[in-house]
């Protein structure tokens, strides 16, 4: 229906209910973004965040585990989670001598934990330091202080689950280098797996970390099989067992991974750009980047670091580097290389058709429910509305424009909004199409809604409203066709100045990763939480220039 | 069920003590103030229009006296005879009262899903087993490692974990429990403290009026329960009106959902059954079969035995359309006053999911006219759905009916969802 009438482009704000579902699932599943988020709401910079993780000697996962134990309360988590790393990094430091980790008896334990437990209530102090040694991303934690930990933890009957205790031990253990190590941490996995023939998610997540380092990496597959009883696997797991394919050189089993979260809509760990990236091979290097490039996966400003780092040493030797970062806002060309970004494709017939069938039987019809949204009568209008006076340049979504302003104003000047903008389409000689809804007949001035109707094409609703969760309710290959349509149509109206109208305009380039003739362009997420359909602005100009004089 | 008329009649005695004649409704002692019940030989009184009704609310549940105690404090004669007569009577009813303690309801019903838990349990498919295993494994871990969970696992809340599909879904629900475990630790914690200041306030009375007249006062009579009156008004509002319709037509909720609403509807009822003109509650379009009527009958222990119409017929069929009014929030037009010839459709539903305008779209489809609550005309909203529960909205219904008045009647939404109340409509 839309493509017939040739409605090439929407102004106005989509609703944005998406976004929030997107929020909420980075909050569920992706560590860094949940930093992030974190940061919108507490007003913290995500850099502090970081800095306050590296200082306690805690990576982002545990930090995070921690935050989410509590549930609902996350925000409110924050201080607390900190407040007690802090705490217990003292007690280790208070007590015990950097140059003195070694394996501590129980009474020395005895010694360091007197007095803690009204520091931090209904809490299992010795276990929490255990965990924090055990997920710690600081590499020179003393196994032998751990190993006594444990030890008194069993001894002294402190609660525990013993199967907890012992993955965190496997994950510490293999951090470790050394036949020894390895030994024991694969007596310790054959012992938990004769013990148990079914496993929770956590225990899992945990043993996948630990394995993927031994020869008997393989073995992921069955404990991935094993999570699906509970609960989804995770996109942590997923790019766990990329890790290990990329240790053990199984590009693959990697790749395999890779297009199942693709498939998933899966967030990609920095751990994988790094392990991909830390390969010496260049043409194992440009095949993850095209694979990126054909999946339109954006990487993170980390993941961007990166590869900077990458190219340089892959190139800084034999020729001159130059790595840039620039924003596309204003143009298509590359400010350093001076070479044009790729031009956008439209979107190919069949993918739009299945788009729009998509469109008019699960979002207007709503699977048969007509009356959420509208009635049949109104519908049926419409539809002739569009047959009759389609096809339309540009349709404009009236009142979401007219909303554009201030709070307080007048219902002249919100109009006045609105006529303006049609105005300038005017002044290009395009056939406008103005959706409204019934009320605005009334409260409107008569002289410019006669300026409206001598000029657009005028469409009233009086039920239609609220279509909103469009790319949910397409499901996932429509969607996905939506949410590219969305960007290289939609038009946003972003306020008026004295006599010049601000749009942002669609992109015409490509806001995929792309090659050029001597290096990459590379388009990055500078923003914390970025929507879908708004284009990623920030880009990276890797290029090799001239062969240094050897 | 009686007569109308004979339940009128009993509604006028009853509504009058016996012994100063002035109006008294609704009270725990019946038609006498409790002040008045040694004084008067109550079954004398020319009020007394029906003596077999009459008989049957002769007891003494509060007296802790002995027969013999309790015969020697009665100071008129003919009331002891009365009492000799009916006194079989009395220990059937004093009986069947001490049972009724011992079968409460809600844990009876408590039990029974229990057993049916356990039931479904012991029957489960493999792959089903083996999930139970994994979560029985994952409780153990979260409780030792000291997630918030709660100390004692019932056979009905695995069977809930059950159904959960992923890992925050079980966390919310062990976060739930952990809340509800806490609050029935605190109550079981008051009552036993209620329960041992009770007896030391008795020994200490029956230690310090060792030889007076150390008997409770004297009660001959029945406490008349509030359901007397409240069947009569209940029979009435079913033939005269006014009718509430509660649309059951959703059936798209889950388990914990369905069980919200009927906790609903029982707060419509508490609150329905106190007013002197109840309305009639007509529950339409209840499937058979469905998760909300069952749900309904399994929850609402009592509904059999109180007035209300429970029927499988849509509204259409049982009222004329012209009359009928769909509420919804999504409504565009505001209700002005509360009218005696409509017959007002509330939607019964709860979705914490997602909130879709379905209560619209069914009057809509039903071309019924709908209209909303002019909360943006009397409030200063802040936050929060405008939509609101079923409980909220009858007791607005109940205030707008009998004060006419929309500031009083909005006094019932939630004090958090609004800044101030205006004193006049605002356009």
């Amino acid at each position: 229906m839309l493509s017939n009438f040739g409605m090439r482009m929407l102004i106005g704000r989509m609703h944005c209910q998406h976004i929030v579902e997107q929020f909420y699932r980075l909050l569920t599943t992706h560590t860094d973004q949940l930093l992030l988020t974190h940061h919108i709401t507490a007003q913290h910079s995500h850099r502090t965040r970081i800095n306050k993780c590296n200082q306690y000697k805690l990576s982002l996962r545990t930090y995070c585990s921690r935050m989410s134990r509590d549930g609902s309360t996350r925000n409110k988590s924050v201080p607390r989670v900190l407040e007690q790393t802090q705490y217990l990094q003292s007690l280790l430091d208070d007590n015990v001598q950097k140059d003195k980790l070694h394996y501590l008896s129980v009474e020395e334990w005895d010694g360091i934990f007197e007095g803690s437990s009204d520091k931090l209530r209904h809490d299992n102090i010795p276990l929490r330091l255990f965990e924090m040694l055990a997920f710690s991303t600081d590499a020179d934690v003393s196994l032998e202080l751990a190993r006594s930990l444990r030890d008194y933890i069993t001894k002294k009957g402190i609660q525990h689950s013993p199967l907890a205790l012992d993955t965190g031990y496997m994950v510490l253990l293999s951090k470790q280098q050394g036949q020894s190590t390895l030994d024991e941490l694969l007596a310790i996995y054959d012992d938990i797996r004769s013990q148990y023939d079914v496993l929770d998610s956590k225990s899992i997540n945990e043993l996948i970390l630990a394995i993927i380092h031994t020869p008997r990496w393989k073995d992921c597959f069955e404990l991935l099989e094993m999570i699906k009883i509970s609960a989804s696997p995770t996109p942590v797991t997923y790019s766990n067992i990329v890790l290990g394919a990329l240790i053990h050189g199984d590009f693959d089993i990697a790749y395999q991974m890779l297009d199942i979260m693709h498939k998933n809509d899966m967030y990609i760990y920095d751990i994988v750009y790094e392990a991909f990236l830390a390969n010496n091979d260049m043409s194992s290097v440009e095949c993850f980047l095209d694979y990126l490039r054909e999946n339109g996966t954006i990487p993170s400003s980390k993941a961007s670091i990166l590869m900077k780092d990458w190219f340089q040493r892959q190139y800084g030797k034999e020729y001159e580097v130059k790595c840039e970062t620039f924003l596309s806002k204003t143009s298509d060309l590359c400010p350093h290389c001076k070479i044009p970004l790729e031009m956008l494709e439209p979107i190919r017939e069949e993918e739009f058709m299945a788009m729009r069938e998509a469109f008019i039987n699960r979002v207007l019809y709503r699977k048969g429910d007509v009356y959420i949204n509208t009635t049949p009568k109104e519908l049926k209008k419409f539809t002739e509305f569009l047959h009759q006076s389609g096809p339309f340049d540009v349709v404009i979504d009236g009142l979401n424009v007219s909303y554009n302003t201030k709070r307080k104003v007048s219902v002249r000047h919100r109009a006045e909004i609105v006529k303006s903008v049609i105005r300038y389409f005017v002044k290009q000689e395009m056939r406008i199409c103005v959706m409204s809804k019934k009320h605005v007949l009334n409260s409107w001035p008569r002289d410019i809604l006669d300026y409206i109707s001598n000029n657009a094409t005028c469409f009233y609703t009086s039920n239609m409203d609220e279509l909103r969760d469009h790319c949910f309710l397409l499901g996932p290959e429509p969607g996905a066709t939506f949410k590219q349509w969305q960007l290289q149509h939609q038009i946003v109206f972003r306020g008026k100045t004295d006599n010049k109208l601000i749009f942002r305009w669609p992109p015409k380039h490509r806001t995929t990763i792309q090659r050029t003739q001597h290096g990459w362009h590379i388009p990055y997420e500078d923003q914390e939480l970025r929507e879908d359909f708004k284009p990623p602005h920030s880009w990276l100009c890797l290029q090799r220039l001239n062969a240094k004089p050897s | 069920m009686q007569k109308p008329s004979v339940l009128r009649s009993i509604h006028y005695l009853l509504g009058r003590c016996v012994s100063c004649h002035q109006k008294r409704f609704y009270t725990k002692c019946g038609m006498i103030h409790p002040y008045h019940i040694s004084t008067v030989s109550v079954l004398k009184s020319p009020y007394c229009l029906n003596r077999s009704i009459y008989r049957n609310f002769l007891f003494c549940k509060y007296s802790t006296a002995t027969k013999a105690e309790k015969q020697a404090n009665l100071s008129s004669s003919e009331v002891k005879e009365k009492l000799d007569e009916s006194s079989t009577s009395v220990n059937e009813l004093s009986k069947s009262a001490s049972g009724s303690t011992v079968t409460n309801p809600a844990r009876e019903l408590k039990l029974e899903e229990e057993r049916r838990a356990t039931e479904i349990l012991e029957h489960l498919s493999p792959e089903k087993a083996k999930k139970l295993k994994v979560l029985r494994l994952e409780y153990d871990i979260w409780l030792s490692s000291g997630h918030r969970t709660p100390r004692n696992m019932t056979n009905a809340m695995w069977l809930e974990l059950l159904e959960s599909e992923s890992v925050t879904s079980r966390n919310k629900l062990y976060k739930f429990w952990c809340i509800k475990e806490a609050a029935q630790r605190k109550h079981e914690y008051k009552k036993q403290k209620r329960k041992e200041h009770h007896l030391a306030r008795l020994q200490e009375r029956a230690k310090s009026n060792d030889d007076e007249d150390n008997t409770y006062p004297n009660k001959i009579l029945k406490k008349i329960k509030d359901d007397d009156y409240h069947k009569h008004n209940f029979a009435f509002s079913m033939i005269h009106g006014p009718h509430l319709v509660i649309d059951m037509s959703y059936d798209d909720m889950r388990d914990r959902e369905a069980r919200n609403l009927v906790s609903q509807f029982l707060k419509c009822h508490g609150y329905n059954k106190t007013r002197s003109e109840p309305f009639h509650f007509h529950f339409c379009n209840v499937k058979k079969d469905s998760l909300v009527a069952e749900a309904l009958y399994r929850y609402f222990i009592n509904l059999d035995q109180i007035l209300y119409t429970v029927s499988e017929e849509s509204y259409l069929d049982c009222y004329p359309q012209k009359n009928l009014v769909y509420l919804s929030p999504y409504a565009k037009h505001p209700m002005t006053e509360f009218s005696y010839d409509d017959i007002y459709i509330l939607g019964g539903m709860v979705d914490k999911v997602s909130e879709l305008p379905m209560s619209i779209a069914k009057a809509k489809k039903d071309r019924v006219r709908c209209v909303k609550l002019p909360l943006d005309q009397y409030l200063q909203w802040t936050k929060g759905s405008k939509a609101l529960t079923l409980d909220q909205m009858v007791m607005i219904l109940h205030t707008l009916k009998e004060t006419n008045d929309w500031g009083q009647a909005l006094n019932h939404v939630p004090k958090r969802k609004f800044l101030w109340l205006h004193e006049k409509k605002q356009s």
